[in-house]
Formats: structure tokens, C-alpha cells, sequence
């Protein structure tokens, strides 16, 4: 009894070793020269594992054109590299919600320690504020 | 241990409940959507038109039409994939989010080889045409055209299958035959079989 449980974490151990990845070392400018237009954002949590997991970094926003431009970027804050899906929606002056005709949960991977920013473009000029959802898909 | 196994029983049954085989509603993009690894899936199209609409929106491509907004025709999307699709799938959602941003309109009486989406407003706009003394064309000409290709690629190891479909888009320049933007998408799906959620 006790080789076989010996042996299932063996083999727990060898397939988790096979499918995990290193984490990653970053290497960026000490003063950067970009200058991006920070947002204040407000989190609300309720799954506090992702939370722990994957930290904001920054929300910035910029025009193009007409249109709101918005990049939110994370960190994951552990080793194991994680899979999460975001969906952004789009809030006009009068506080409706733009009803997009592609409708999209992204999935975007990040692996351990690495800082990831994922941005959008708003569907119309009207828009003026929005709000980025986040989940973990693994 | 006959607890724990009959918890255990117990445990699988309620999953396999909650996970039964009744039909119901989900999101169309969303993570509990159904994904296939050797077809293009529901919310492959809707994440491969909405990344494109991003980046044509970004790129500022159609704010340097001269006629606002600007009009674009749907020339050729080329299936060069394993599976019958309607590229309608990922043109139709792409000419929708445009045509709500206010940047682009798309003409229904131009395309492909003289053929027009909708034959009724082609005659009708050239008989318009004809009858105020025209060349009995009719309707605005477009100043783009969007063409594109579909590519799948697939590779196994094992028995694992990894398919990549490449979503690829071409705005061109009607007056300038240009391409003035250009996008691919790719989309990987990795795994053994068909999921249930991703």
C-alpha cells in the first residue's frame, strides 16, 4: 500500500514537472520614457485566489482618434504560470453599456512573475468609461 | 473507508448531475462554450473579429478616408481550411462593429464579380441612375475593399492534436490598390479530444 502511494506521487510529481514551465525574469528600463496617462481604477474581488495571484499593475487610457483607447496590466505574483480570460465592456455618457456584436471572453496566458497588458479599442466615439472582467480558466 | 468511498460515490453522482446532458443556454463567447479541436469554433470567430475590429479601429486606417464614413465591399475570403465555413461568420461580425463605430459603412450592391448581396437595391440604384440621365451604375462606389484568407494548420504529438487557425484580413486602397492595413489572427487549440468549457 504504501509503494503504490509512493509510486502515484512519483507520478503526480513527474507529470506536474512536465507540464509546468519556468517563471520568467523581466528586464525593463529603470526611468522609461513612455508617459502614460494613468487611470484610478476600483477593484471589486470575489475570487480572492485570483486576486492573490495576479496583481494590477496600472490601468492607463489614451485616444485614437475619436476613440477611448485602455490597456489594464498585471503581474503574476507566483511561480506557476496561469491562463486567465478578461472581457471588456463599454459605458456610454448616459451610463448605458455598449452591446458589441462580438461579444468576447479573451483568454491570455501569463506565466510566473511576468507582466502582461491587455488592451482594447472602444466599438464607438460615444464611449467614454469602462470596466474589464477577469477569470481564471485553469 | 466504506464512508469515505460511499462519499465518494456520492460526490461523482452530484457532479455528474450538475454536469448532465440537458440542453441549455450559454454565452457564445464565454469560457463554457464547447471547444473543438479540429473546427473553428463559435467564439474562435467572435475573438478573431473582434481582435481585427480592435486593430482597424486603432490602426486609424478609416479616419483617413476622404468620404466619412468610409465604404468598404467584401471581395474574396479565400477558405483554404479542412472544414466547409461561411466566411460570413467573421465578415459579417466585422462589417457590424464597424458600421456601429460610425467609421465604415459596407455597399451591398457592389461584389465579386458583378454579383451584389442585394440584387434588388443594385437594380433599383441603377434604374435610379438611368432614369436621371446616368451611366446606370448607381449607388456609392467603394473606396475599400477587404479581402482575406483562412489557414489551418494541425500537427500531433502523441496523441496530443494542436490545430492553429489563421484568420488573415487585407483592406485595400481601391483607388491606390494598396493594402492600407493588414491583420492575422492565429488561434491554437491543444488537447486530446473535444471539451466542454475551456
Amino acid at each position: 500500500m504504501k509503494t503504490l502511494s509512493s509510486l502515484s506521487l512519483l507520478l503526480v510529481l513527474l507529470i506536474a514537472a512536465g507540464c509546468s514551465s519556468s517563471p520568467v525574469n523581466t528586464i525593463d528600463k529603470k526611468n522609461p520614457n513612455a508617459t502614460p496617462t494613468i487611470v484610478d481604477s476600483r477593484v471589486n474581488i470575489y475570487d480572492n485566489n485570483l486576486a492573490k495571484r495576479l496583481s494590477l499593475v496600472s490601468v492607463n487610457e489614451a485616444q485614437v482618434g475619436d476613440l477611448l483607447q485602455v490597456q489594464v496590466t498585471f503581474q503574476n505574483v507566483q511561480v506557476k504560470p496561469r491562463t486567465f480570460a478578461y472581457q471588456f465592456q463599454w459605458v456610454q455618457q448616459n451610463g448605458m453599456v455598449v452591446t458589441s456584436p462580438t461579444p468576447v471572453w479573451t483568454p491570455s496566458h501569463v506565466e510566473g512573475g511576468q507582466t502582461v497588458s491587455v488592451s482594447a479599442v472602444a466599438p464607438k466615439p460615444s464611449v467614454v468609461d469602462f470596466r474589464i472582467s477577469l477569470r481564471e480558466i485553469d | 473507508m466504506k464512508t469515505v468511498s460511499l462519499l465518494l460515490s456520492v460526490g461523482s453522482l452530484t457532479l455528474l448531475a450538475g454536469c448532465g446532458g440537458g440542453a441549455k443556454y450559454v454565452d457564445s463567447a464565454g469560457p463554457n462554450t464547447i471547444v473543438s479541436m479540429d473546427r473553428i469554433d463559435i467564439q474562435d470567430w467572435n475573438r478573431a473579429a473582434d481582435q481585427m475590429v480592435q486593430n482597424l479601429l486603432a490602426s486609424g486606417v478609416l479616419d483617413r478616408s476622404e468620404r466619412q464614413p468610409a465604404v468598404l465591399a467584401v471581395s474574396r475570403i479565400v477558405n483554404n481550411t479542412s472544414q466547409q465555413v461561411d466566411t460570413n461568420l467573421l465578415t459579417k461580425k466585422i462589417r457590424v462593429a464597424l458600421n456601429q463605430s460610425g467609421k465604415a459603412v459596407t455597399t451591398t450592391t457592389v461584389g465579386l464579380g458583378g454579383t451584389a448581396e442585394d440584387p434588388l437595391a443594385k437594380d433599383q440604384a441603377a434604374y435610379d441612375s438611368f432614369k436621371s440621365g446616368g451611366d446606370g451604375t448607381g449607388g456609392v462606389q467603394p473606396g475599400y475593399s477587404l479581402s482575406g484568407r483562412l489557414i489551418e494548420t494541425y500537427i500531433t504529438s502523441g496523441s496530443t492534436k494542436q490545430t492553429t487557425f489563421s484568420f488573415q484580413l487585407s483592406l485595400t486602397e481601391i483607388a491606390t490598390g494598396l493594402a492600407v492595413w493588414e491583420d492575422e489572427v492565429d488561434i491554437t487549440k491543444q488537447g486530446k479530444k473535444n471539451s466542454v468549457g475551456w
